[in-house]
């Protein structure tokens, strides 16, 4: 609900207007503003539009008060597209680019913004507990899940428990590299949700380079982060393998032959970063285990 | 002895009539080179350490003295809790504006500076920072011109008023 609360107050009153009269809306999960048309909400259970069209001004009103009136300082974000908000929510969004030397500079003209609300459920990975360990060490993980399945939530959830220690395990220095902030939800530094005594955070660091740092500076025995996919993440996976840390990280996909199909990742795979494979989905607003690959990509029994 | 101690009061009264006179445009003139280190001061912040621009107009008021510390501070604060900077750097300078010593023209070009914070690249922003910088150079070169005529002149005329009205009386 604080979660709640913290976008709400992003929001211009005429929205935030619009919005008094939903009744489901604790379980709204995306607010989706497109200038001239209507603004479309996704909860748990349904999609639909209020009765009320965005306007330019909103968007850059939500821009602004989530950026705190300092859009210039999150180039990089806005370059990228979205940035993260307190309570560690993300604003994405589009408009017209603003090009130097055949580069896309930045962006300006904002014309469609979605809002994804943070949320922290705290034992939602408790159930994936038992695969990621064998004789009681870490098993180096990945989760497989398509966008807006709960990822990044569990990864939150799997921190604070790796972190803390559970079912009588004592809890591991971990290093969390959060290159979009959504998984600690850092402001200013200090990060705003649980994940976890032992956890290091890099907030807003590019995994190629945090990897390492992590390593020389914090020793992690495990090294959690998320949406891995690129050449650089590959790389940076490598590194950390080769010097014995545990790595748990997420990607986009559904099957493992949508896996196989991405370059870099195939190339992780063939290498055996990973222990586990573990591909993910969420029904009726649960997350379960669908099915789970070990490194050499056999199928292992979900129980 | 009455008059003697009139006079006295008469001339005292005048040289400090004619002193708040100068003492306004000397206060008018270290205003706006005060503003224009400000602007100097938030142009590197945003060069070499782009953060919230809270925490810049934070940073820059803790250097600066009155009144221009509170309303930068306040400046500051509201960042949080509205959309719109440049409205509220509009706003809070001309609400604060009876405690500065600058005129309506300087007034406004300062009350204008927070349009520029609505771009969203950091060298719009300088650019535009730098400009009004420039203005704010060009004021200064004037007020420094006023001080030296009109604020000599009118603290002249003040004890010449004073010395007249002596006269009179005695």
């Amino acid at each position: 609900m604080q979660m709640f609360d913290s976008i709400i107050d992003l929001l211009p009153e005429s929205i935030k207007n619009a919005l008094e009269g939903i009744t489901n809306i604790n379980s709204v999960e995306e607010i989706r503003l497109r200038v001239n048309r209507p603004i479309e909400l996704i909860t748990f259970e349904k999609k639909f539009f209020l009765d009320k069209t965005a306007k330019k001004e909103d968007i850059l009103h939500i821009l602004n008060m989530g950026a705190r009136n300092s859009l210039f300082a999150r180039e990089e974000e806005i370059r990228n597209g979205f940035i993260t908000v307190k309570g560690g929510s993300r604003i994405g969004f589009t408009g017209q680019a603003v090009r130097l030397d055949g580069n896309v500079k930045s962006l300006c003209n904002f014309n469609s913004l979605n809002i994804r609300f943070a949320r922290e459920i705290k034992g939602c990975a408790s159930f994936i507990l038992p695969y990621i360990h064998n004789k009681d060490k870490l098993l180096s993980c990945l989760f497989i899940a398509p966008p807006g399945a709960g990822k990044t939530t569990l990864l939150r959830d799997l921190t604070r428990l790796i972190s803390n220690g559970f079912d009588g395990t004592q809890g591991i220095k971990t290093g969390l590299i959060d290159e979009r902030g959504e998984i600690a939800a850092c402001l200013e530094g200090i990060p705003q949700l649980d994940i976890g005594l032992r956890t290091d955070v890099l907030d807003n660091f590019p995994k190629a380079q945090g990897v390492m740092l992590l390593i020389r500076t914090m020793s992690p025995e495990v090294i959690i982060t998320d949406e891995i996919g690129g050449e650089s993440d590959y790389e940076a996976l490598i590194q950390a393998a080769s010097c014995g840390v545990k790595i748990i990280a997420s990607a986009h996909g559904e099957c493992i032959e949508e896996l196989l199909s991405k370059a870099y990742i195939n190339k992780i795979i063939k290498h055996r970063i990973f222990d586990r494979y573990l591909f993910i989905q969420r029904s009726n607003n649960i997350l379960k285990i669908k099915k789970i690959y070990s490194s050499s990509l056999k199928e292992v029994d979900v129980f | 002895m009455i008059k003697i101690f009139g006079a006295a009061v008469l001339f005292t009264a005048s040289y400090f009539i004619g002193s708040t006179i100068l003492s306004t445009y000397i206060m008018r003139v270290n205003q706006l080179t005060e503003y224009s280190k400000f602007l100097s001061e938030i142009m590197l912040s945003l060069e070499y350490r782009p953060q919230d621009i809270s925490q810049i107009l934070s940073e820059a008021a803790d250097k600066m003295s009155q009144p221009f510390k509170d309303t930068i501070k306040q400046i500051a604060k509201c960042s949080f809790y509205y959309s719109r900077l440049s409205e509220i750097w509009k706003t809070t300078f001309l609400t604060n504006k009876k405690q500065f010593a600058v005129n309506n023209d300087e007034m406004s070009l300062i009350a204008s500076t927070g349009d520029v914070f609505s771009e969203i690249q950091k060298e719009k922003i300088i650019n535009g920072l730098k400009l009004n910088l420039m203005r704010i150079e060009d004021l200064i070169k004037q007020a420094q011109a006023d001080k030296k005529n009109k604020g000599q002149l009118y603290k002249r005329l003040s004890l010449l008023g004073g010395a007249a009205l002596i006269i009179i009386i005695i």
